[in-house]
């Protein structure tokens, strides 16, 4: 259907109609609460949007395959407990092993990523070798997680980290966080993946036409597998990451930031119908939702408020998705 | 007179970003016609029905129906006054009854208060008298996805008798039909006539438009070439004027002499009993094999089966005396064959991917630095390369292949599959609803690939193409392969069609 | 113990169970494939049964979920044990159907 000019302004508006609201959501928030636009807040954004951008890159792969994973947020918080057993301080007197010596940051890291990793390969395994659907099968894995995260912790809360844990948190190079770093590299490494390998180039194919990859010669199976495993390992890693922000972990923590991830991936570009997206759109709606946040924040909106505005804009935000692109498809 | 003409297009002009797709053309079908509207791909057949459908708003021109000026706006629109449109590619909703589909959008209702429930028996009874008025007659309750596509297309033009349209446009109606279900379109359009309705038929096929056009009127490059009556055209003729010079040889010469035997096939039988069973034929290297019989004979199941994409019972592959098991696509293509399915659409392009991904995809193991690392100058080469020895239109090689032709799109697999130079091509239907120009330069490629040594197995459903092309051709029907013919001489239409029926 | 106690232990698995109830009776009912393959569904040879199946094991999965929050009251590795096991049998359901009607 051909538009008229008036046609494509509505649509241009409607597509990126979130985008528009947090801007003058922040403009508006900017001009009435005069702290909101300092450095230091913005700093402080930044940090928060770097765990979540790790989330958003990871679960942007299964996005693009026209799939989901439910069990992100699970795959977080166990991960964060893990980390947390493994890097309390030795003197810490609610200690869960407590005669063993805090582990070195890395080591530990590899333990999170390494066991993150066999789940989401797994996980990977359902989708792609017993046919199982995206939706059934990490919605399943969701529920393993969960479960192994109660049974291991005991459902107790974790705190007393080592110094070098938090340290990543806290500490600076080049006066930036660690933890912003950390992002920065993950999305690098994600954008060469993306773009500059024959796994990255697969996953678009699979996204695009299940049946003409197969037909193509792609390894649609093993692409499959690897997909959800390196998305797991970056919930891992984004758990390993909010447990030192916050100094301490509990089986909740991450509850439900998979729908967030999803979305802010849509915002940007990523499609749930799969094909479509770049690194570039998982920062954009990464950065979306946290400013957004951080704007009803001090415009002191109620928690209970906030918790549903951010829903809206999920729901909102992939039903444009959904409406943008499966006429065309 | 206006009056004289059930419809009228006249001084429509339609322009998109670089391009004027449309200038000044002209367009007046007489009530009970049909009027064959011809050009190559890019001509503006499509252009200018989309004009009249109301999916694109002209920048210039004007329609009149039945002699009066009418705005389209949009789809709905047209339809509301009295156009129909019988679509190249079908959307009829698969899992839901014929009857379903016929009224999708406008479910005849009963109301019980305030509540609305669908109502059925009226819905079935109105099917299955528009059925009976273009002379089909299966149930009007039966799923769609269990009819053949000739009879969902029959679905199709009952859907649009039912809209009382006036006009009816058929684009590109018989591209997956059997002869008969040509014969049964044909014999509904009578009906039509004589209903005095309106047809556009928009067709590359040429015995077809000789046959049942009245009226011809010829497009080029965006421009109205003329109109004139059928009888007065050749097919050559009408070919000259599409393209705007004299097309002597629509096969290239068939000068090659076939060498060894490069692939064997013994006893391949389907794991489904009613599919392909118990087929043995030799692929020789340098030599086109054609594949002729019915559509449902199973050619492109047993193609299939061999490219790894369908299970095999029983049976043996052997490549260059060598034997070989097939279990997926890329053990296929590890044997060195290469596959262009049937179905573009379908399996074939990645419709949301640019031209150089859809290039790329099966290539990528062989350009790779430092092991894994994608090396994008050289898949940029290659894939430049391709559009220039393909002649494939496109400003660029980013440009999305779902923007491109039939025909281009063709060639971007095509290319995909040469730059993994296979030794064996199977090529399914490879020129189906590709416009004269570009089958020739289709039917050029096959002809160079031949000669430097490949072997081409072409399965085509289009008679002239089949005998025109194929250095052999096997018939198969209903699963069993019935018949080769070797000799030149005894390449003729009823051979193959002799073999073809034999069930 | 009270509700709030309740829901915060068991809620995500009531959600899960409520969701998969959804889901498998709308697909045994309807036999639409279309709710679980949302793109290319005519690919799918026999889709109502296919559906069917599907509807069915997804209610299996629901009803695993519950259970499993019950249990994890008492013991929560016996939990596990069900959850992990019933994941499992469902995979192997699946492939089972998918090999059968798609």
């Amino acid at each position: 259907m051909v538009k008229t000019k008036q046609q494509k302004a509505i649509d241009f508006l409607i597509n990126n109609g979130v985008i528009i609201v947090m801007f003058i959501l922040v403009i508006y928030t900017g001009i009435t609460n005069d702290r909101f636009l300092t450095a230091n807040n913005l700093f402080n954004i930044l940090m928060n949007m770097s765990s979540r951008l790790v989330i958003a890159l990871g679960i942007a792969g299964c996005v693009i395959t026209a799939g989901c994973d439910l069990s992100a947020g699970r795959m977080i918080g166990f991960a964060a407990c893990i980390a947390g057993t493994l890097l309390q301080k030795i003197d810490y007197s609610g200690k869960f092993f407590p005669d063993m010596q805090p582990l070195n940051i890395f080591v530990a890291l590899i333990i999170v990523l390494a066991i993150t990793g066999a789940f989401g390969a797994i996980t990977g395994f359902f989708i792609a070798f017993l046919h199982v659907p995206p939706f059934i099968a990490t919605l399943a894995m969701m529920e393993i997680v969960y479960g192994l995260a109660l049974i291991y912790t005991g459902a107790t809360p974790l705190g007393g980290y080592t110094t070098q844990y938090t340290n990543i948190a806290t500490g600076r190079f080049l006066g930036i966080s660690y933890l912003i770093w950390i992002a920065i590299l993950v999305a690098a490494l994600t954008w060469f993946i993306f773009n500059m390998t024959r796994h990255g180039k697969y996953m678009y194919a699979i996204g695009g036409n299940p049946q003409a990859a197969e037909v193509a010669g792609v390894p649609v199976r093993l692409t499959m597998v690897l997909i959800y495993m390196k998305a797991a390992m970056m919930y891992g890693l984004a758990g390993f990451m909010l447990g030192a922000k916050a100094g301490g972990a509990s089986v909740n923590l991450g509850l439900g930031y998979e729908m967030e991830a999803i979305a802010a991936c849509t915002i940007g570009g990523v499609s749930v119908t799969g094909g479509r997206g770049k690194v570039s759109s998982a920062i954009i709606g990464v950065a979306v939702f946290e400013l957004l946040k951080a704007a009803l924040q001090y415009l002191g909106v109620d928690a209970n408020a906030q918790y549903i505005f951010i829903g809206l804009v999920i729901f909102v935000a992939i039903s444009l998705d959904i409406r943008k692109y499966v006429a065309k498809k | 007179m206006a009056s004289d003409y059930k419809l009228e297009l006249r001084g429509v002009s339609k322009s998109f970003p670089g391009v004027k797709a449309l200038d000044n053309v002209q367009l007046a079908v007489r009530p009970g016609t049909v009027h064959a509207l011809m050009g190559e791909n890019g001509a503006g057949k499509s252009t200018l029905m989309k004009c009249l459908f109301g999916i694109y708003k002209m920048d210039a021109g004007e329609i009149y129906i039945d002699g009066q000026k009418t705005v389209i706006d949009n789809p709905d629109d047209a339809m509301k006054k009295g156009i129909a449109m019988v679509h190249q590619e079908l959307q009829p909703v698969l899992a839901r009854s014929v009857g379903e589909n016929m009224f999708l959008g406008r479910f005849p209702v009963k109301k019980y208060g305030p509540i609305q429930v669908i109502d059925h028996k009226t819905m079935y009874e109105e099917t299955g008298k528009w059925l009976k008025e273009v002379n089909m007659d299966f149930d009007p309750k039966a799923q769609l996805d269990t009819l053949s596509i000739g009879q969902m297309q029959s679905v199709e033009i009952a859907k649009a008798v039912s809209h009382d349209a006036k006009v009816i446009i058929f684009d590109e109606p018989t591209s997956s039909l059997s002869d008969s279900e040509v014969e049964a379109l044909f014999r509904i359009m009578e009906g039509l006539r004589e209903k005095g309705v309106a047809m556009i038929y928009i067709s590359h096929k040429m015995d077809e438009i000789k046959r049942i056009a009245d009226d011809v009127t010829i497009m080029r490059d965006g421009t109205y070439i003329g109109t004139w009556p059928a009888k007065d055209l050749s097919i050559d003729d009408i070919i000259a004027k599409m393209v705007g010079r004299e097309l002597t040889n629509i096969y290239p010469e068939k000068d090659r002499t076939p060498g060894d035997v490069v692939m064997e096939v013994k006893g391949l039988s389907s794991i489904h009993e009613k599919s392909f069973q118990d087929v043995s034929f030799k692929l020789r290297k340098g030599e086109i094999l054609g594949f002729g019989g019915l559509v449902g004979a199973q050619r492109t199941e047993l193609m299939e089966g061999i490219f790894g994409i369908r299970n095999l019972a029983s049976g043996t592959i052997t490549i260059n005396g060598k034997n070989v098991k097939i279990k997926k696509p890329i053990d296929a293509m590890n044997a060195g064959i290469g596959m262009i399915t049937e179905d573009r659409r379908g399996n074939g392009i990645f419709g949301c991917l640019s031209i150089k991904d859809n290039v790329g995809v099966s290539v990528y193991n062989k350009f790779l630095t430092a092991g894994f690392v994608l090396d994008h100058n050289k898949i940029n080469k290659v894939v430049d390369d391709s559009i220039d020895k393909l002649s494939i239109k496109t400003p660029s090689m980013q440009e999305h292949i779902a923007n491109l032709s039939g025909g281009n799109q063709q060639k971007v697999i095509i290319s995909r599959w040469l730059a993994n130079d296979p030794d064996i091509l199977i090529m399914d239907e490879p020129t189906r609803g590709i416009d004269v120009g570009a089958k020739h330069e289709i039917y050029e490629i096959m002809t160079e690939l031949a000669k430097q040594g490949k072997a081409i197995i072409m399965i085509s459903s289009e008679m002239a193409e089949l005998l025109g092309m194929s250095d052999r051709i096997y018939v198969m029907c209903n699963g069993k392969l019935r018949g080769e013919i070797t000799e030149e001489s005894e390449m003729t239409q009823e051979k193959v069609m002799s073999y073809a029926t034999q069930f | 113990m009270t509700f709030m106690e309740l829901v915060n232990q068991m809620g995500i698995e009531m959600l899960v169970f409520a969701v998969c109830m959804f889901f498998g009776i709308r697909l045994i009912i309807t036999k639409d494939v279309s709710i679980i393959k949302k793109e290319h569904p005519e690919e799918i040879k026999h889709p109502k049964e296919y559906a069917f199946y599907a509807g069915l094991i997804i209610l299996f999965l629901g009803v695993a979920a519950l259970v499993m929050g019950v249990v994890s009251f008492f013991n929560p590795v016996l939990a596990m044990v069900i959850i992990v096991g019933s994941v499992i049998l469902m995979g192997l359901m699946w492939k089972y159907i998918y090999e059968k009607y798609a």
